[in-house]
């Protein structure tokens, strides 16, 4: 509770965050880019 | 006395203290760096069930990694931060051998590196730079594993004249049956009795943190760790199993058994602060007396 509380676990949480939400942007992207190469052949 | 004794250190007595509140505080902390996890890696499904529609296996197989790695780093992280709460309120204890914490934090760093490098098709290098922010960010959130002091644990074991394996067992053999008597008592319906029984547990603990703060008490204390412990443990089993059927008489019984645990568990304490083994000598006789009669031991 302390170390969540505390400045370094606070950017722990931050950065974990922080790099997951851009892996599951890029993700979800990537994804449907690739369905919509699949549906209108470019 | 004891705060003449070598090895006393500012941790000892933390397990009174770590009640109500206190001790909720921890196992919240604990249960948010679970879900944190979890629900990270969940959020992937939505990803994953584009990726099966697109038909690109590995992207999906990938991305069904990452879910898996994060779920399972999650349970590791968890059981990280209980040994470390549970290592906290101790004085002499041994660290598990696997690094909990550290291991879920590659976990999840794995399973960040299958999101970039098979869920998005990044390059390897980026793949391996988004699993080392990952990592980093694990270990900056919830930090290292508990290490054990062996040198604290050799010197206690050497005032004690046994070896530190022979206190580490020891101590690790009664918080154990204190945690199992924590475990019984949380079956009994009546919310009197559990929290006796709360009361009871703290000051089994308090009895224990005597002990690792010297551990030469030990051999004083074996019937306390072995009878009464078990017995105790025994007594609440066995009413658990029947506590809907009992009579009057028998509920009465029980709760005079506790009140008898209760001193005992106090007096215990008392002694080991003060040195002085002959009063309790007699209550343990009183208590053993009891816990005959009621046909519990």
């Amino acid at each position: 509770m302390e170390r969540a509380m505390s400045g370094r676990g606070a950017g722990g949480y931050l950065l974990l965050g922080a790099v997951m939400s851009i892996l599951w942007l890029k993700a979800t992207f990537a994804g449907v880019a690739a369905m919509f190469r699949a549906i209108v052949p470019l | 006395v004891s705060a003449n004794r070598p090895g006393s250190s500012r941790r000892v007595g933390a397990a009174a203290a770590m009640t109500g509140v206190a001790a909720a505080a921890p196992r919240l902390a604990t249960g948010g760096a679970i879900w944190f996890l979890r629900l990270t890696g969940l959020a992937f499904a939505w990803p994953l069930m584009i990726r099966l529609l697109g038909g690109d296996v590995v992207a999906a197989a990938s991305l069904l990694g990452t879910i898996a790695a994060f779920w399972f780093a999650g349970t590791l992280v968890g059981r990280g931060l209980a040994t470390e709460a549970e290592l906290g309120r101790r004085t002499l204890a041994a660290a598990p051998k696997l690094p909990a914490k550290l291991t879920g934090s590659l976990l999840a760093a794995a399973g960040a590196f299958l999101a970039s490098f098979g869920g998005s098709h990044d390059s390897l290098l980026m793949g391996v730079l988004f699993g080392g922010l990952a990592f980093l960010g694990c270990r900056l959130a919830f930090g290292s594993d508990p290490k054990t002091d062996r040198d604290a644990i050799a010197a206690a074991a050497k005032r004690a004249g046994v070896t530190p394996e022979h206190v580490l067992q020891a101590l690790e053999e009664a918080h154990r049956k204190v945690r199992e008597i924590e475990v019984a008592s949380a079956a009994l319906a009546s919310r009197e009795l559990r929290g006796r029984l709360d009361r009871i547990v703290g000051r089994a603990r308090e009895v224990l943190t005597e002990l690792e703060r010297d551990p030469r008490d030990l051999s004083r204390a074996r019937r306390f760790l072995v009878t009464y412990l078990d017995g105790t443990r025994d007594v609440i089993t066995k009413y658990t199993q029947q506590q809907h059927e009992v009579d009057e008489p028998l509920a009465a019984n029980f709760a005079r058994v506790l009140d008898t645990v209760e001193q005992v568990f106090v007096e215990q304490r008392e002694v080991l602060r003060r040195d002085d083994a002959l009063d309790l000598e007699v209550k343990i006789e009183v208590l053993e007396t009891q816990l005959k009669r009621e046909g519990v031991h």
